[in-house]
């Protein structure tokens, strides 16, 4: 079964929400009232991720065609485009100040591209990575870490100089940072859940409960870092608690696969999306 | 009155221009020449009248130019058909036709609907055969070109009928009738009838089925409009109704080309999705929705059209999906037509696969060769220790792999062939015939795995194993290397590994490790795994790197047995901790639980720019870009060994002569005789320190002598101070040997090459004016003149060369020297002169020894270049008579020069010598650049010319009688000029 991707993202603010899908075009949708605001076409394939300014004005997207599209919210137009990828691109995520844009694709690659000048090759191009790599993620302190199907999540300390690999042992389908910054969830395709600790690499918990084989699912943290959501493969929104490690909620959300999951940063909407094709918005 | 008038009328608003000039604004350039503007692409011509006005025609229909700027003529006006006499031919006189005066157009509507002999008058058939061609270039201009035409017909018209249509028609054939007897007529016919039998009607021609070619994409034999005939006969209508359209509209008489597109022309595109997307007849036009779009776009698009929504119509993906088999659902009329429900489904029967019993192994056993060797060799492998007898166990060792590799007929060779001597009787279960046989059975599994899986291998290669394939003898520092995974076993083997300096070894170890991957982590790659998502088999870390390692490290570590002649101690079981077994044990003790996440750290070097954005500074700002302690630029630096060498040596050293240490010249390393493998298979390590300074004192001393060489030959070329030692060659640097004597030699000089040295470019004498003679002389007059009995014999040689190559000097210049005899040195400039202006006197062969040697030269010069000098002569004389002012100089100084040379031509060897000095000198300043040698030229047809003054003036005797009596008209006349400019210059 090809998993369909339909991410959701919600911006920092928390009022609008995109979701990116098969139909290759991203909607733009008011998450609270459930309206449509704006469709933006363009990627000639699946949109796999999409990341938003602080300022809302502009977004990236990124997608099967194996291009990063810079959006103009308003317009709808596409101000930049980066090619580079060599194969499908999973996610990306905006840099510091969003002086960056981290893309992470298929080519095994995360490449890390300027948006203050108008150059077409990417700064860096990491490709230390034996798999696709699923998703990437900036954190505070100039580090971006990424997590891939070799079973690694690996954390690129620009600072430092160093690259922290930590081997899982099993396919990592997507990786959330903690809000305070030190954690790193990882979700495996063993059907478990982990949480690392950044600076040391150590195995804080494991989450299991819900039904991972084959999809790319996301997992998030709740703002107050208190519980570990994921979604299911059999339609359901699982909640842990952090430290327990057990499962404190579960609950049919979808049909199909819930494949995406976005928190509202004051902790009181959740955005869940399918495969069936429908976000959900939960209260 | 008048202004009166004036004042009577007032005017409101402003007066009409008039007409031709606000036409003029229009003018927009003058008349251009047609063929200019013919030159120009089409839309770009512009018809304008004979006053650069543009007329525009038709505007509405996109404008036509019609003739020659609206008129019938052309740019000489209208020109009727000149005349032509018809005398010469009368019979074929011109007859005009409609046609010549016919528009291009208007002939196409001539030709359409053009007069036609109707069927039944037409006698001869030429209309219907015309008509038949007709058709055929129409059928075959609609047909589409990529497949058949009858290219041939559209362009080869027959001229006359062919002789099969000939005789047809003498037959009674008509064209555009068929062929064959006339048809009898309906009634049937009465024999007796009064006007005779009635005549039959001629069959119709027999219609040419051009096959209509496949212009469509459906697959053959599909029927799109099958049970849908309505759309067929809409689709067959269609073309003819074009037609039809277009020849409506050729009787408006349509002109030119319009603006875009007319109503009455429609782009066909309705044809080509017809079979794809139904559409009601209403709404035909461009709004086909080919895209897959929205749900709410599609739900109100069909509305729009005034359509009913049909949903069996809807594509795929839309709101209403296409149910066509909802069984018991859809309604009989709700099925597209063309399509009937089946009356029954048919599932095709699915047989399970054929169980595998449980007995099953996927591969093959082959049955082993017969043979009780071999018999023994299937028993389980049982270490055997080794014999005591180093010898004994060395030969076992080199006779198993041969036995392993034959088979057991080697065996029994080598055993009839050894019978006697004791030394093989292992062979036939004497001493260490156990280990014997356990190495045969060591060997013939190493053989298996390495030659006899080629087919079944799993893994690829690596290279350890390919060289052991190959037989490729390994690098002994590598093997010694990887042989360290049993460390303790290599270090009590035996004094020949141990001869491996420990930090040697340990180097290596981190060096290699670093280079080669050893053979288990070759198989930790995921070049095998599927990339993407995937599932993980329960126990990954189990699975993957288990079988190919072990039989690659068997096979190597066996290989690396096999080369080390006593490597006694190797043990197969015991090979460095690659241990299957253990390892798939701690695995699947690790399948329940999953494994811990393991960290491991590498140093990541980020972009400067991606510091940059990310606004943290550089970490690696300031170090190079790779490690450079790292970097060897061969492999065989790392592998080199300069302990275990140094070691060596120092104990050759002590071993064998002290004093050969010495004397040995820096080449091949000290070759470590018997005393193991290793250090005979290394690169060279570094020359030993004894040797290294005595060869590195000779180097230094040699390269300081040619560096001393190159600074000093042009210090020392110009002066006569030094004298260069005896030519010959620097001492060689290698095999004298002796540090103090080539110490003490550091400066050797290259041997002065005089011929060089005087006629090479000199740039250290640049600085001397040659055409000052006075500065020449006085260099001369302040060499030293102690050395002249030395420098003699050289200058002799210098002179006899230099007369050879100063061709234009000739003889007279090259025995120059004896003419300084009388001159006293105070008068430098006399005595240059004098070099010259005695060269023809007779006297010159009073002066001892070097007037002799100089004659010599003189005269073996003078038959070389004599054949030469006639060529020149004319050419000297010419620039003689061009010479430069300064010859009035000499001129002037001629006359005592070669007074006093009479007298006192007692020869004075040392002016003679100042004099060589000076000639030398000016030579060789000749020689420094182009523009110089030109002036020196000149000076020296100077001396030339004053020396056959000075002989003119005396006698007659000179040699150079005829040159000089050939150029003494030219003298005279260039005395005169210099008479005048030399008066200038003494001012």
């Amino acid at each position: 079964m090809v998993p369909l991707m339909v991410p959701v993202r919600l911006n920092k603010a928390g009022t609008y929400c995109l979701s990116c899908g098969k139909d290759r075009s991203i909607k733009l949708w008011n998450p609270h009232r459930g309206v449509l605001i704006k469709t933006y076409a363009g990627h000639g394939y699946d949109v796999r991720d999409a990341a938003v300014c602080a300022d809302n004005s502009k977004f990236a997207s990124c997608g099967g065609d194996r291009q990063i599209f810079l959006w103009d919210v308003a317009s709808g137009r596409t101000i930049r485009k980066f090619r580079g990828h060599d194969g499908v691109v999973n996610s990306v995520c905006l840099g510091p100040a969003e002086a960056t844009l981290v893309t992470g694709g298929y080519d095994q690659a995360v490449r890390v591209w300027d948006m203050r000048s108008r150059s077409f090759d990417a700064i860096q191009t990491i490709k230390p990575f034996a798999d696709s790599v699923t998703s990437v993620a900036v954190s505070h302190n100039a580090e971006i870490l990424a997590s891939s199907v070799d079973g690694t999540v690996r954390r690129f300390d620009i600072r430092g100089g160093c690259m922290y690999v930590d081997q899982l042992h099993a396919a990592v389908t997507s990786m959330a940072l903690s809000n305070d910054g030190n954690c790193v969830l990882a979700s495996c395709l063993d059907t478990r859940l982990r949480l690392l600790d950044k600076a040391s690499g150590e195995l804080l918990a494991q989450y299991k409960g819900h039904k991972q084989e084959s999809a790319k699912m996301d997992c998030s943290l709740t703002p107050s870092d208190a519980h570990v959501l994921s979604g299911s493969e059999d339609g359901r929104v699982c909640y842990w608690d952090l430290v327990e490690e057990t499962l404190v909620e579960s609950f049919q959300a979808h049909s199909g696969v819930v494949c995406s999951l976005a928190m509202h940063p004051d902790g009181n909407l959740l955005l869940t999306s399918s495969t069936d094709g429908t976000v959900k918005v939960w209260q | 009155m008048a202004s009166d008038d004036e004042d009577d009328y007032i005017f409101l608003g402003t007066p009409l221009q008039e007409e031709e000039e606000s036409r003029a604004g229009q003018r927009r350039k003058p008349v251009n020449d047609p063929a200019l503007t013919k030159q120009l692409p089409l839309h770009k011509q512009e018809v304008t009248d004979a006053e650069g006005r543009r007329r525009f025609h038709g505007a509405f229909t996109g404008g036509y130019s019609a003739g020659y700027y609206n008129t019938v003529g052309s740019l000489e006006g209208w020109t009727p058909s000149t005349f032509k006499s018809s005398r010469q031919d009368r019979g074929a006189a011109r007859s005009q036709k409609v046609e010549d005066f016919l528009d291009e157009d208007e002939l196409e509507e001539v030709r359409k609907s053009g007069p036609q002999v109707r069927a039944e008058y037409d006698t001869f058939g030429s209309t219907a055969a015309e008509q038949a061609r007709r058709a055929a270039n129409i059928e075959a201009s609609t047909r589409d070109k990529g497949h058949l035409t009858f290219v041939p017909d559209a362009i080869i018209t027959p001229v006359a009928d062919s002789m099969g249509i000939r005789l047809l028609q003498s037959m009674g054939w008509r064209q555009g009738k068929g062929v064959g007897p006339p048809a009898a007529a309906d009634k049937p016919q009465k024999k007796g009838r009064r006007w005779g039998p009635e005549a039959g009607v001629i069959p119709d021609n027999t219609p040419i089925y051009a096959l209509a070619p496949k212009t469509d994409q459906h697959g053959l034999g599909f029927d799109p409009y099958k049970g849908a005939e309505e759309f067929r006969g809409a689709k067959r209508q269609r073309p003819e109704g074009d037609q039809k359209a277009g020849q409506a509209d050729g009787t408006k008489k349509r002109r030119g080309v319009a603006f875009g597109t007319g109503a009455a022309e429609e782009t066909d595109t309705y044809g080509y999705m017809e079979d794809y997307v139904t559409h009601d007849g209403q709404s035909r036009g461009g709004d086909f929705n080919f895209e897959i779009a929205s749900d709410e776009e599609d739900s109100d698009l069909p509305l729009a059209r005034g359509a009913k929504l049909d949903p069996q119509y809807m594509l795929p993906g839309k709101a209403t999906p296409l149910s066509i088999l909802a069984a018991g659902q859809a309604p009989q009329k709700d099925i597209i037509p063309g399509f009937i429900r089946a009356a029954e489904t048919i599932s095709p029967k699915v047989y399970p696969p054929p169980k595998v019993p449980a007995s099953y192994k996927p591969h093959h056993d082959f049955p082993e060769d017969s043979g009780g060797v071999v018999k023994e060799a299937e028993r389980p492998a049982r270490e055997v220790p080794p014999p005591a007898d180093l010898d004994l166990r060395k030969t076992i060792e080199a006779m198993a792999p041969f036995v392993a590799r034959n088979g057991p007929a080697f065996e029994a060779v080598a055993v009839k062939a050894n019978a006697k001597s004791q030394k093989f009787s292992f062979l036939v279960g004497g001493a260490g015939a156990e280990y014997y046989r356990w190495r045969v059975q060591v060997a013939k599994a190493e053989a298996k795995t390495s030659e006899g899986s080629v087919a079944q291998r799993r893994a690829p290669l690596s290279a350890d194993d390919r060289g052991a394939l190959l037989g490729e003898a390994q690098l002994a520092a590598a093997a010694a290397a990887t042989s360290v995974h049993a460390g303790a076993d290599l270090q009590a083997a035996g004094p020949n590994l141990s001869a491996i300096a420990d930090s040697d070894r340990k180097r290596l170890q981190e060096k290699l490790a670093s280079s080669f991957a050893s053979a288990t982590e070759q198989d930790m790659g995921f070049g095998g795994r599927p990339v993407g998502l995937h599932q993980p088999t329960p126990g990954p870390a189990a699975s993957a790197p288990a079988p190919p390692p072990s039989s690659a490290a068997a096979a190597f570590l066996g290989s690396i047995g096999g080369r080390f002649a006593s490597g006694g101690t190797f043990e197969p079981e015991a090979a460095g901790g690659l241990q299957p077994g253990v390892t798939a044990a701690a695995a699947s003790a690790q399948q329940d639980a999953p494994q811990r996440p393991q960290r491991s750290v590498q140093e990541w070097r980020p972009e400067p720019l991606l510091c940059k954005r990310f606004n943290v500074p550089d970490p690696f700002k300031g170090r190079p870009a790779v490690p450079t302690s790292d970097v060897a630029r061969f492999m065989s630096d790392r592998l080199a060994l300069p302990d275990t060498a140094a070691a060596g040596s120092t104990a050759l050293e002590a071993a064998v002569r002290p004093l050969a240490a010495a004397q040995q010249l820096p080449g091949p390393p000290p070759v470590l005789q018997g005393q193991g493998v290793v250090p005979q298979q290394l690169p060279g390590p570094p020359p030993l320190r004894p040797v290294t300074t005595d060869s590195r004192a000779l180097a230094d001393a040699f390269l300081e002598s040619l560096g001393a060489e190159d600074s000093g030959t042009p210090a020392q070329g110009g002066t006569t101070s030094a004298l260069p030692p005896p030519p010959g060659l620097p001492p060689p640097p290698g095999l004298e040997g002796n540090a103090p004597v080539a110490a003490a030699t550091p400066f050797v000089e290259k041997p002065l090459d005089l011929f060089k040295a005087i006629f090479e470019d000199d740039d250290s004498s640049e600085e001397d004016d040659e055409e000052d003679p006075k500065a020449a002389s006085v260099q001369a007059v302040q060499n030293p003149e102690g050395k002249e009995d030395e420098l003699a014999a050289a200058r002799q040689a210098a002179l006899a060369a230099r007369a050879v190559k100063g061709a234009d000097q000739a003889a007279s210049t090259a025995a120059a020297a004896p003419a300084a005899a009388g001159d006293a040195t105070g008068r430098p400039e006399g005595a240059t002169e004098g070099a010259g202006g005695s060269a023809v006197q007779p006297a010159a062969a009073h002066s001892g020894g070097l007037a002799e040697a100089l004659e010599r030269a003189q005269q073996l010069a003078a038959e070389k270049v004599r054949e030469r000098q006639r060529a020149e002569q004319e050419q000297e004389m010419m620039r003689a008579s061009y010479a430069a002012t300064d010859a009035g100089t000499s001129v002037d100084a001629a006359k005592p020069t070669g007074q006093r040379g009479e007298n006192g031509n007692a020869a004075v060897s040392e002016e003679e010598r100042q004099a060589i000095e000076r000639a030398l000198k000016t030579h060789r300043h000749s020689k420094k650049k182009k523009k110089e040698r030109d002036k020196e030229k000149h000076r020296k047809a100077k001396e030339e010319k004053k020396a056959k003054k000075k002989s003119h003036k005396k006698s007659k005797s000179s040699r150079k009688e005829e040159k000089k009596s050939s150029s003494k008209r030219r003298d005279r006349q260039s005395d005169t000029n210099e008479s005048d400019t030399g008066s200038d210059e003494l001012e």
